[in-house]
């Protein structure tokens, strides 16, 4: 197994072990060099950025505190290796191979295909232009939550088991050969029952922030068959669409996700359909089958997002995640607000549908107004 | 040694497990969670007698549900279910006997 953490005393070694020659090579030339004075420093406007003892301190003690790894649950999956999916839900099938590119990030080659093209998803959050075509592509993250060092989890671990283990009784022996007896106690009911757990939590696995960035890249080919706009004969052309994005996502102590992203789409539309028929003579009355007439239109999106993301408080045993979506297309001077409320649960419990109402502003009389929609199959979570 | 897994099914973004020997509480270990089945698991080599463990929870649905199996290689699995906190933060905590 690999172990992903990347432990403060690692990274002790590897600063002593690269600030070491560095300081061997510089003290010689230090020696045979005379030192400026500060006035020749101020006269030649240098400013030398030398981190004070109590700062350089600070930093090491933090180091020590605490160990860092990458934040797989908010983005990503921490699969190292190949894998196959398909979803009914998400109506597509995908490929994905995950590699570690260092301790604290990963590289994920993809490919997908729309289970069926006459299907879309979901008009809610669909903001890649690839969403309903076939595509490959390449995405590389990077992120760090902060973990309470291996010293810090062992003091918690032990106190906290012994206030456990103080106040629950030992469970019998299983009727099944297990081989090994489990005596655990809920951390929530722990934190209710006893201060000094709570304080222990507090002081030594406080919540911190979790974030995470990523760059990712799709391309996929589609194929527009259509009559051409001039001898009506039928042809078709192959376009290739293309998308990149920025996602930076952050998971505050509080609960709240936030993320931001940039995405630049280049995507090709079909033409719209018209009836298309040969008359043969003025009182024949003849079907017109409609056909698509014209190639593909491009369409460009610069879209620029930023969502936040909460749980709400039950009510009445049932659970809601709301989110807050504000998107600016440049490209197409569209911009829109949404705000989707999860209520319905998928078959493994988790928020997967609701409603969603949201606003859009555009220079286009057709698209601007007001959108209220239901939807499904758009899981919520606190993460990417 | 036993090879024992632990699998955490729970909603929480933020997952983390420790073991720590009673004997040699200088050897704890964090546990590599990876997605599997829906549920995120990973294995750690555990030495017969007694170890504290510790699950923490982050980043979930208010009093959401979860369930931790801890299983030793051959054997029956073990079950616990509890729920988060109402800003859906938790975990377990406890003692594993390997016999």
């Amino acid at each position: 197994m690999l172990d992903r953490s990347l432990s403060s005393s690692r990274v002790i070694r590897w600063a002593v072990a690269t600030a070491l020659p560095l300081l061997a090579c510089g003290r010689p030339a230090r020696a045979q060099t005379p030192q400026p004075t500060p006035a020749e420093i101020a006269r030649q406007g240098v400013a030398l950025q030398i981190p004070s003892l109590p700062e350089a301190a600070k930093v090491r003690e933090r180091r020590q505190e605490t160990r860092v790894v990458y934040p797989y649950g908010l983005s990503g999956t921490a699969l190292n290796g190949a894998s196959v999916l398909a979803s009914r839900d998400a109506k597509r099938v995908a490929i994905a191979a995950t590699f570690s590119t260092s301790l604290l990030s990963e590289l994920v080659v993809n490919a997908s295909a729309p289970l069926s093209e006459d299907e879309p998803r979901s008009a809610v959050l669909q903001l890649d232009g690839l969403a309903n075509k076939s595509k490959v592509g390449v995405e590389w993250r990077y992120g760090q939550q902060r973990l309470p060092s291996r010293e810090a989890m062992a003091t918690l671990t032990s106190e906290l088991a012994a206030i456990c283990l103080a106040t629950n009784p030992t469970p019998e022996k299983p009727a099944v050969d297990t081989g090994l007896v489990l005596q655990g106690c809920s951390i929530a009911e722990l934190r209710k029952k006893s201060p000094a757990a709570a304080a222990a939590i507090d002081t030594y696995f406080p919540r911190r922030a979790a974030w995470y960035v990523s760059l990712k890249g799709d391309v996929g080919p589609e194929t527009f068959k259509f009559s051409d706009a001039t001898t009506f004969a039928s042809t078709d052309e192959r376009k290739w669409s293309g998308s990149g994005a920025v996602v930076v996502g952050f998971l505050t102590p509080q609960n709240l996700y936030v993320a931001g992203s940039v995405r630049f789409d280049r995507t090709y539309e079909a033409a719209k359909s018209q009836a298309l028929c040969t008359i043969g003579a003025l009182d024949q009355i003849t079907a017109c089958p409609n056909k698509i007439v014209g190639g593909p239109a491009e369409k460009t999106l610069k879209v620029t997002e930023v969502e936040l993301r909460k749980y709400l408080p039950p009510i009445a045993g049932l659970t809601f995640g709301v989110a807050g979506i504000v998107r600016r297309d440049w490209k197409q001077d569209d911009t829109t607000v949404e705000v989707p409320l999860y209520f319905l649960k998928d078959k493994e419990g988790g928020l997967s549908g609701g409603v969603s109402g949201g606003y859009v502003w555009s220079s286009d009389k057709d698209t601007k107004g007001a959108r209220f929609t239901v939807f499904v199959g758009q899981t919520f979570g606190l993460g990417g | 040694m036993a090879k024992v897994t632990f699998t955490i099914k729970s909603d929480a973004t933020l997952q983390t497990v420790f073991v720590l020997p009673v004997a040699a509480p200088n050897k704890g270990q964090f546990v590599t969670l990876k997605k599997k089945d829906g549920a995120r698991a990973g294995s750690i080599d555990l030495e017969a007698g007694k170890h504290h463990y510790l699950v923490r929870l982050e980043g979930g649905a208010p009093e959401g549900d979860w369930t931790l199996t801890v299983q030793r290689e051959g054997k029956q699995p073990v079950e616990r279910e509890g729920e988060l906190d109402s800003e859906g933060n938790g975990g377990d905590v406890g003692q594993i006997t390997v016999v």
